[in-house]
Parts: C-alpha cells; sequence; structure tokens
C-alpha cells in the first residue's frame, strides 16, 4: 500500500503538483490509514502539526493532579478526624 | 486551540451515576478506614456504615458500564483478551486500568461490608494488622476509582474533556465531599453520633475548599474552550454546583450542628451530581 501511494504521490508531484503529500503514515504515530492529499491537511479539515494535539497527553498530569488532591484530602481528612475532645467547639454535642 | 475531528462518544446518564456512585464509594471507604485508624470507639458505627454504603454503591457501578455498551454482552473484552483469552489490561489506557481497578477494589469492599455486616467474630482476620493493611490497600484503589474517572474524560477527544487535565483532581476531591456529606446525614439519621457528625463536617469543609480551587483550576486550564460551559441552557446546573460548594463551605465553617449540617449535605450531595451531569453533558451538544 506503501509503494502504491508513493508511486501516486511522485506521479503527481511529477505533474505540478507541489502540495502534495501523503498523510496519515507518521502522523501522532501512524494513523494505520493513509490519505494521499494534493494541499495542506487543514484545507482537508484535517489536523496539522500546530493544532493538533493527542488527547493521551492529559494521561500523565491527570493522574499528577489526582494524587496530589489526594495526598490534600487525605491530609485534610486527618487534621479533621483528629480527635478534639472536650475543647472543640463540636464535641460537645 | 486543538482542534477536535471526532464524534461524541455519547457518554449520558448511566457514565454520570457511574462516576457518581464510584466517587461516592472510594470516597466512603477512605473515610470509613480513616474513621477506624484513627477514631475511638464512638466512630465505630459511622465506620462500619461507610463500609456498608461503599460496596452496594460499588456494585451498582458495572452494571451501569454494562448497559452503557452498544453490546453488553460484550463486557468481559474489557478484562479478557478474545483471542488469546489472557488478561486484557493497557497501563496507558484509563479505561482498562479503571475497569481492573473497578474488579479489585469491588473485592475489598465487598470483604469490608461482610465485615461490617457481619460479627467480628466471623471475620477474625480482618482484625489487628492484616485487616488495618488491608483497609489502606482498599483505599488506595477506592481513591483511585473515584478519581480515574476525570482521568478517563481528559484523555478521551472530546473537546473541553481533552482540553484539561484537572478533571481528575476535581471529582476526587467531589467525590470525598459526596462521601462525607452522605455519612453525616447516616450519622444524623442514628441520631447517636454527634462527634463522630462533626468530624466528617470538619473533613468535608477541607473537600469542599479543594473542590473549588480545583473548579478555578479546571476553568484555568480550558481559557477560552470554558466559555461553552456557561451558556445559559447551563447555568442552572452551575448553580447547583456553586450552591453544593459555597454553601456547605460557609455553613461547615459556622456550625456542625442539626438542621445546618442537614442542609449542607443535600446541597453536597446534588451539587456533586449537578457537576458530573453539566461536565459531560455540555461538552457533547
Amino acid at each position: 500500500m506503501r509503494e502504491v501511494a508513493g508511486a501516486r504521490l511522485n506521479q503527481l508531484r511529477g505533474q505540478g503538483m507541489s502540495e502534495a503529500r501523503l498523510y496519515g503514515e507518521k502522523e501522532y504515530g501512524g494513523l494505520h490509514a493513509l490519505f494521499l492529499l494534493t494541499d495542506k491537511p487543514e484545507a482537508y479539515g484535517l489536523p496539522n502539526a500546530e493544532n493538533a494535539v493527542l488527547p493521551s497527553r492529559n494521561n500523565v498530569r491527570g493522574y499528577l493532579g489526582s494524587l496530589a488532591t489526594a495526598v490534600l484530602g487525605l491530609v485534610g481528612a486527618v487534621i479533621a478526624f483528629r480527635d478534639r475532645g472536650d475543647r472543640g467547639r463540636d464535641g460537645k454535642e | 486551540m486543538p482542534q477536535h475531528f471526532v464524534a461524541p462518544p455519547q457518554w449520558e446518564w448511566y457514565i454520570v451515576w457511574y462516576f457518581y456512585l464510584g466517587g461516592l464509594a472510594g470516597g466512603a471507604y477512605l473515610l470509613g478506614t480513616l474513621l477506624r485508624l484513627m477514631g475511638d470507639r464512638h466512630d465505630s458505627t459511622i465506620a462500619r456504615v461507610a463500609f456498608i454504603i461503599a460496596f452496594p454503591a460499588l456494585a451498582i457501578c458495572p452494571l451501569l458500564l454494562t448497559l452503557d455498551l452498544g453490546r453488553p454482552l460484550r463486557f468481559w473484552h474489557m478484562i479478557i483478551n478474545s483471542r488469546t483469552f489472557e488478561p486484557n489490561f493497557k497501563y496507558w489506557s484509563p479505561m482498562s486500568v479503571g475497569v481492573w481497578v473497578l474488579l479489585i477494589f469491588s473485592a475489598f469492599a465487598l470483604v469490608s461490608f461482610l465485615e461490617a455486616l457481619l460479627s467480628p467474630q466471623r471475620m477474625r482476620f480482618m482484625s489487628g494488622g492484616f485487616g488495618r493493611v488491608f483497609m489502606i490497600v482498599g483505599s488506595f484503589f477506592g481513591v483511585f476509582l473515584a478519581g480515574y474517572t476525570g482521568v478517563l474524560l481528559s484523555v478521551s477527544n472530546q473537546p473541553i474533556w481533552s482540553d484539561t487535565w484537572a478533571l481528575g483532581g476535581l471529582f476526587l476531591a467531589s467525590g470525598l465531599s459526596v462521601a462525607a456529606a452522605a455519612l453525616v446525614l447516616l450519622a444524623r439519621l442514628s441520631g447517636s453520633e454527634a462527634r463522630t457528625a462533626a468530624k466528617l463536617s470538619r473533613a468535608d469543609r477541607f473537600f469542599v475548599l479543594l473542590e473549588l480551587v480545583l473548579l478555578v483550576v479546571f476553568f484555568f486550564s480550558l481559557g477560552a474552550v470554558g466559555a461553552r460551559f456557561l451558556e445559559p441552557r447551563w447555568l442552572a446546573l452551575w448553580v447547583l454546583v456553586l450552591l453544593g460548594t459555597l454553601v456547605p463551605l460557609v455553613l461547615r465553617s459556622s456550625s456542625h450542628r442539626g438542621g445546618a449540617a442537614v442542609l449542607a449535605s443535600w446541597l453536597v450531595l446534588i451539587g456533586g451530581l449537578a457537576l458530573r451531569i453539566v461536565v459531560i453533558f455540555s461538552a457533547q451538544m
């Protein structure tokens, strides 16, 4: 498939289509689908390197945010659960 | 601003309730553990209640997830590779990690549920050091479950969800708050554990404050995309979210008694649900 696409790409460029390109072979780790474009990706409504990001970028950051929240929540709960005995305003209820 | 090129995943009410009950279960398990580890005999009743509510809330979750699948009978593909029949675990996918965490936490929650229901003599292995380590490990999975739900959204290809990394922390803080509020209400119903209810109210004050901070972080991380949240049709839900955070924060700062504690708890329960509804639905419409 790659060979066929490469041959077709060379053919288009030979016809003067300087913007022709293969899309999907290397982009974002490979899309498992090949597109033969005759213009820039954005002309087809496809993402280019500048405006496309993979949502997986939030994976580690999301877990780290959860971890920080868990630590803060745990500290808060431990402080709240310290027995204030009869000194606490609420312990007299 | 990133572009998005996919149709919405159509996650709706089943997922809203899964996120809500998962947060409640994980939070309740952690609070039950802390009450057992740090509390005295006065706290033991509510600690038991925490474990007793954690498992049923959790048990509904796999059902909701399965019903949400277009083809529910294929649910087992999430944990078993259909070709090799080996365990299907993908550490890089929150969906896969979450299914395993749900499974593992269910085992912990079930044992703690039974231990809380049965007399201690029937489950002696849960007393002493082993029981404490068991609860701590179970709490880890419970907290993970409450938080991963937000990470799951953040790594999807859905606008708004994938434009922020703060949803994991936000849902976790909300889950802890919802669990504390539910336990405060149940403590009030029992009528005899006012000191434990006061401890939970103080804890909830931290959780609500944390949730508010994370709400601000959430909107900052979204930037201009966040404007979509503030369309008029979502404002009523945001009002509920704010009522479920700001009012309890004020009420829990002034009093942990009677009507104020009950009102604050109900507002937290409603606000936590409203938060998940608005995050899940507004992004997809």
